[in-house]
């Protein structure tokens, strides 16, 4: 009996991971009163996901399909190296991410909603991870976009800006990574991705299909143009709903489709013009993240600024092709997970006694959250690159791959390393050191064991990735991206090493002359903030000029408008001779105006003359 | 017999338009019928005799005797037709010019010899009525019912009082 | 055997009945005719989907049948798998209608409401089941006949307005068709289906001539006239907004897709898929979809949106007709079945929101989401599907036509659908964002969710959406295993 329930899960195996969680979720939309048995709930089936997927990294490819119709949707699951790679980080994640908002949220009434929307996300990713063929994949993929409307409209239905934000960046890049699967399906004739071999970007179709692909893919990670919803949502959502999605999940799912697309779907040459552009668009977004980065007050904001900056790192990186460049962009995004949800986890922390992650409204507060603020410390240290934790070796990597391809590249990554620790330097100390300022007078104390747990973890991680980093960059990439060339231990250059700490203490020097001269940690950055020109670049920025979203919705009314002025415009000039070319109306409707019949009519003429136009065009 | 059937077109035509542009509902009305049967002279001529006889009996005879009862209950207000025509002087010569146009075209088609479009007259169907109407086209024959009934509701819903 | 055929003579016996006792009843007991044809409804929707597990297990693709007096009779009634999903949908939509009606129709109109549904189903019904293109248009005017009084059974000023512009628009379809039908007699002798299936392949002297072209030009635009397809679509929005919302829940769920896209499917299919009916088709679906999206941006009232969305999913149905192939089939099908769900689920809440707070101007409206959870979630989840977001049945058809597209080389036309889907998203968002997010305003605050038949309608569309979208695999796999595909 047990053997046969063994044998159909471990047939089954690449099913479950989609159904369980699903589930899962559904369950806990039911469980509202006890805590603990959420709890019990929640632990073991996060860490019954991790198990699983540990399982299937250490063992053999293989696949599972159900045969769905001959048109290329069968649902074809395949558990290669570099899915089950992202199958168990997905799991690791989920499992401290949720560990935290069940604790953050632990006796407010959006729990189990949440917890619902979080389930039915990971059973998406699952999906998504795990598919080979591209549609279904598309199904998965552009499922997270409901979760996501859901999870930011929980109890926000009177301030939807954000939501709609959200939805409707996330659903145009998602349309842009359809388009892109359809241009390359289209190409490779096939639907499958282990059958694809990787196609030459030449031509119009090929660049068109490889852009909208990689396009779709890091949208959805919040790479620009696609970022603007993140802040908004910084302000609107829940902080538990950052911590996972734009801190780690998504970043997750969009570099494992960029990876896929770079190395098996597309043939990206390393300093080929495609890849030239790619890297251009990863240092811009850098570089203008980061430095919008620099002058934001608010922790939430500041810290998804940094978001999509990383998120300009590991384009970078993907962008080069080379595989140092890879591998890098795949570490850099491992620890950007590890690194982001803890920082993203400190701010919850603070904001669960402080109620408040305003820098102007507090400050000062490491003494009496002394564990908050030494996970902060270290992982403010890695994302800033300091040896000897995670995030400099992974940023090392990347300094080499930009440096062989362009030193234009290395320049911009430096000067986006400088600001990323300056502005940490910045929110570090004004939030924890210095003098207690508090909004309103109450003793504050560290939070609760629960939600420090995870925070903890994932700085112990930051500790472990950054000194023994054979243990993710061998066992774990280089096992996933099957590369043979191991790039652990001191990075190579000693040059690269030296230029990177000189920036760093460039960096700290800068952050003492600003803060003597604005006289307080918290504006040490304003002096880059009001310099002239970058004046100027940062009003118009934060009106929103360089909103995607506020362009298009200008776009579309400038369409829309066209078209009803056109049809006004023909509608005056036939009204006229409409009236009197109209049939006369029985005694009944002679009360009723016929002038706008004769219009329709004559339209509907028009529709037949473009007919038989047409027909002439192909007949003869 | 080509020349007949041209004529009948053009007359067909000439009253049409006279239906359609009269003042008069009364004349209309009878400007219907006469262009129903000069189309059952048409279809006689090309040999479908009970196409003939329903197009005939139904248009002229039914339609008409209900249009006609309908206007001459209604008691139109002549006067106020009158005036609201009068102040469209300019396209008071529209209807003439129409049916000049028809006569136009009668004389070109049957000058120029142009050529109806229809092959060869068929034969005349040797099928009884019931034949043609129930064993070919049975479903036509309940559609044709439900149309009826439909109409009945329709003038019932459109003109009762509330 | 005996089974299909009974199942299929109740497809045209059923409405039939329900025509002679509404048409018999007395005013008094109208509420007892209403149950009666609910029930009649509802039976359709079980019997078509009994009909598909038959054709599945007896494993024929398609069945013909009639109503026998005599021996020398040919059947006349053909049903197909294609058949019994348009019957699928035409009992949905008319339980759904019966269901909105119950509350909105006003009392003395109802019994007129249920003769002329009854004729309507009767239209439909024959349309899907006839294999002869006059018969087929006969019943085209059997529907535009009653739907043109339903437009106007409330007899507002612009009720009978914009039935009267329908009116005669239908009658330009209809003097188009009939021109086009009595072309292709003559060119052809027969007007049955497998006849002229049979001289397009074999004839080419028949069917390559320019009189036959311009019979399938005038048939075409006769079609799309009904279909509601830009240039043609000027009737469509005012009989939306005009008529009783049950009224428009039929009008859009069900006759412009009966009466406009099916026909459509079936005479390109006769007409030997002709790649000049399919470069105007996808052409005309492209216009459709851009326009009725920018028309419907700039609207105020919700069902005015409703009806231009209305023409824009058209224009998808269109370029679903222009692939082709087996693909193309399905996807179109299946699309009609998505936008009868949603597009139902849309009008529903429409009426809703007339019955609570007698408005529909969406200026004057705002916040309902705390008032109206229901309305609001079911119209968010509706509008989700429309834009073809998955897990909802919207994405699946979408997806469908949208493959079938590139399959045919058709690639410009797939790229310029899905960038429109972006039109979509946009004026349902505005939508959704003006009625029910935001603040509540002060005369709203006291507005509470319909009760009743309406909320009931409302969760089993949302139902039937979310299960379909969630299980079309399976779906899928059924219809492929019992041959039908």
């Amino acid at each position: 009996m047990i053997n046969a329930l063994f044998d159909i899960i471990s047939n089954n195996m690449l099913l479950i991971f989609i159904l369980l969680p699903a589930f899962v979720g559904l369950i806990m939309l039911f469980i509202r009163k006890r805590f603990a048995i959420q709890l019990a709930v929640l632990l073991l089936s996060s860490i019954i996901n991790l198990i699983a997927a540990y399982t299937l990294f250490a063992s053999e490819s293989f696949s599972y399909v159900i045969p769905f119709a001959s048109f290329g949707l069968d649902i074809v699951l395949v558990s290669n190296e570099l899915s089950s790679l992202f199958i168990m980080l997905v799991a690791a994640m989920f499992l401290f991410v949720c560990l935290y908002s069940a604790f953050y949220l632990k006796h407010k009434k959006q729990f189990s909603v949440f917890m619902l929307y979080m389930y039915i996300s990971l059973a998406m990713l699952n999906g998504a991870i795990l598919s080979d063929s591209l549609g279904i994949m598309l199904f998965f993929w552009e499922g997270l976009l409901c979760t996501l409307l859901g999870m930011l409209l929980i109890n926000n239905t009177s301030k939807p800006k954000a939501a709609i934000k959200a939805l409707v960046l996330s659903g145009t890049a998602d349309l842009l990574l359809m388009l892109g699967i359809i241009l390359t399906a289209y190409q490779a004739k096939t639907m499958l991705i282990n059958e694809i071999t990787p196609i030459k970007i030449q031509g119009f179709v090929p660049t068109l299909g490889f852009f909208c692909m990689l396009f779709g893919a890091i949208g959805k990670a919040g790479s620009m143009p696609f970022h603007s919803w993140i802040p908004e949502a910084a302000n609107d959502a829940t902080t538990p709903f950052l911590v996972s999605f734009p801190g780690a999940l998504e970043k997750l799912a969009g570099f494992y489709l960029a990876v896929v697309v770079t190395t098996k779907l597309y043939d990206l040459r390393p300093h080929s013009t495609i890849s030239n552009i790619v890297m251009t668009i990863g240092v811009l977004s850098l570089l203008f993240a980061v430095s919008m980065a620099l002058i934001q007050k608010d922790m939430k904001r500041l810290l998804s600024y940094h978001a999509i900056s990383q998120v300009g790192y590991m384009v970078l990186g993907i962008g080069s092709g080379l595989p140092i460049g890879i591998a890098g962009a795949v570490f850099h995004m491992l620890n950007n997970a590890v690194f982001k949800s803890c920082l993203y986890m400190c701010a919850g922390s603070i904001e669960s006694q402080t109620s408040t992650t305003d820098l102007k409204k507090f400050s000062g507060v490491g003494k009496c959250m002394p564990i908050t603020s030494i996970c902060f410390t270290i992982c403010g240290l890695a994302i800033a690159g300091v040896p000897p934790f995670c995030g400099f070796f992974s940023k090392e990597l990347l300094f080499d791959a930009a440096l062989e391809s362009n030193i234009v590249f290395y320049i911009g990554a430096l000067i986006g390393a400088f600001m990323t620790a300056v502005s940490f330097l910045k929110m570090g100390r004004a939030a924890f050191f210095g003098k207690l300022k508090l909004p309103e007078e109450k003793k504050i104390s560290e939070s609760e064991a629960g939600m420090l747990v995870p925070m903890i973890a994932l700085s112990i991680i930051c500790i472990i990735f950054g000194v023994f980093n054979t243990l993710p960059l061998d066992t774990l990439i280089n096992k996933g991206l099957m590369f043979e060339k191991s790039f652990s231990g001191w990075p190579h250059s000693i040059l690269l090493v030296v230029i990177s700490l000189v920036v760093l203490c460039i960096a700290v020097l800068d952050h003492l002359y600003g803060s003597k001269k604005s006289g307080s940690a918290l504006n040490a950055a304003d002096h880059i903030h009001y310099a002239p020109v970058l004046k100027t670049i940062y009003s118009i920025a934060e009106r929103g000029y360089f909103d995607l979203y506020n362009q298009m919705n200008a776009l579309f009314n400038v369409f829309a408008k066209i078209c009803v002025m056109f049809e006004r415009a023909v509608s005056f000039t036939y009204d006229t001779i409409a009236v009197n070319a109209a049939l006369l109306p029985g005694k009944v409707m002679r009360r009723y105006h016929n002038g706008s019949l004769g219009r329709y009519l004559f339209a509907a003429l028009c529709g037949v003359v473009i007919i038989i136009l047409i027909f002439i065009a192909v007949l003869v | 017999m080509e020349v007949i059937i041209t004529i009948c077109l053009g007359f067909m035509l000439v009253f049409a338009i006279v239906a359609v542009m009269n003042k008069s509902l009364l004349k209309s009305a009878i400007a219907l019928a006469l262009v129903s049967i000069f189309l059952g002279v048409i279809l006689y001529l090309l040999t479908a005799k009970w196409a003939a006889v329903f197009e005939v009996s139904v248009c002229s005879g039914l339609v008409t005797v209900i249009s006609i009862s309908a206007i001459s209950l209604t008691h139109e207000e002549k006067e106020q037709l009158q005036k609201k025509y009068m102040d469209k002087r300019r396209m008071a010569m529209l209807p003439y010019l129409l049916i000049l146009c028809g006569f136009l075209l009668v004389f070109i088609v049957l000058t120029a010899k142009i050529q109806l479009p229809y092959d060869q007259l068929a034969e005349p169907s040797t099928e009884t009525l019931s034949e043609a109407l129930w064993d070919n086209r049975q479903a036509d024959v309940w559609g044709q019912i439900i149309i009826l009934l439909t109409g009945a509701f329709a003038v019932v819903t459109l003109f009762k009082e509330a | 055997m005996r089974a299909l055929q009974y199942v299929s003579m109740l497809f045209v016996i059923i409405p039939l009945t329900a025509l002679i006792v509404c048409s018999l009843i007395k005013r008094s007991r109208q509420n007892a005719a209403f149950y009666l044809l609910s029930a009649f409804a509802a039976a359709q929707v079980g019997l078509a989907l009994y009909g598909l597990m038959l054709f599945n297990s007896l494993n024929i693709s398609e069945y013909s049948f009639g109503f026998h007096i005599t021996q020398a009779v040919a059947d006349v009634f053909t049903l197909k798998p294609a058949s019994l999903v348009m019957l699928l949908c035409i009992g949905l939509v008319s339980f759904t209608s019966l269901l909105v009606a119950y509350k909105t129709m006003p009392a003395n109109k109802k019994l007129s409401y249920l003769r002329l549904l009854s004729a309507l189903i009767i239209g439909m019904n024959g349309i899907v089941l006839v294999n002869d293109l006059f018969t087929m248009y006969l019943f085209i005017e059997i529907i535009g006949i009653s739907s043109f009084v339903l437009i106007s059974t409330t007899k507002t000023e612009e009720g009978l307005e914009s039935a009267f512009i329908y009116l005669v628009m239908s009658s330009l379809a209809s003097i188009m068709l009939l021109t086009g039908l009595a072309f292709i007699f003559m060119r052809t002798g027969s007007l049955k289906f497998e006849y002229l299936i049979a001289i397009n392949n074999t004839s080419a002297e028949v069917s390559q001539n320019a009189l036959t072209y311009l019979s399938y030009i005038l048939v075409i635009s006769g079609l799309l006239i009904k279909t509601g397809a830009v240039p043609f679509h000027s009737w469509l929005p005012d009989a939306h907004q005009s008529a009783d919302t049950s009224v428009s829940v039929l009008l859009s769920g069900i006759v412009i897709k009966a009466a406009g896209v099916y026909c459509l499917m079936r005479v390109t299919d006769i007409f030997g898929n002709l790649y000049a009916i399919r470069l105007s088709l996808a052409i005309l679906g492209v216009i459709t979809i851009a326009v009725g999206a920018m028309f419907a941006l700039h609207q105020n009232h919700f069902k005015r949106i409703l009806a231009y969305s209305s023409v824009s999913q058209m224009g998808y149905m269109l370029l679903g007709i222009s692939a082709g192939g087996i693909l193309g089939f399905i996807g179109t099908m299946l699309h009609i079945f998505n936008h009868a769900v949603f597009k139902s689920t849309l009008f529903t809440n429409a009426a809703a929101l007339h019955e609570e707070v007698h408005t529909l101007d969406i200026d004057k409206l705002g916040g309902l989401q705390k008032q109206m959870p229901i309305t609001a979630t079911t119209s968010l989840i509706a509008f989700l599907s429309t834009a073809g977001i998955p897990p909802l049945s919207g994405f699946w058809s979408k997806l469908l036509i949208i493959i079938a597209l590139w399959k045919a080389n058709f690639i410009g036309f797939a790229a310029a659908a899905l960038v429109l889907s972006i039109f979509t998203a946009a004026y349902f968002l505005r939508l959704q964002m003006n009625v029910f997010w935001g603040q509540t305003p002060e005369h709203l605050q006291s507005i509470k969710e319909v009760k009743g038949t309406i909320r009931f309608a409302e969760i089993m569309l949302t139902i039937i959406t979310i299960a379909v979208g969630l299980g079309f695999p399976f779906i899928l796999l059924f219809l492929e295993a019992s041959g039908i595909i």
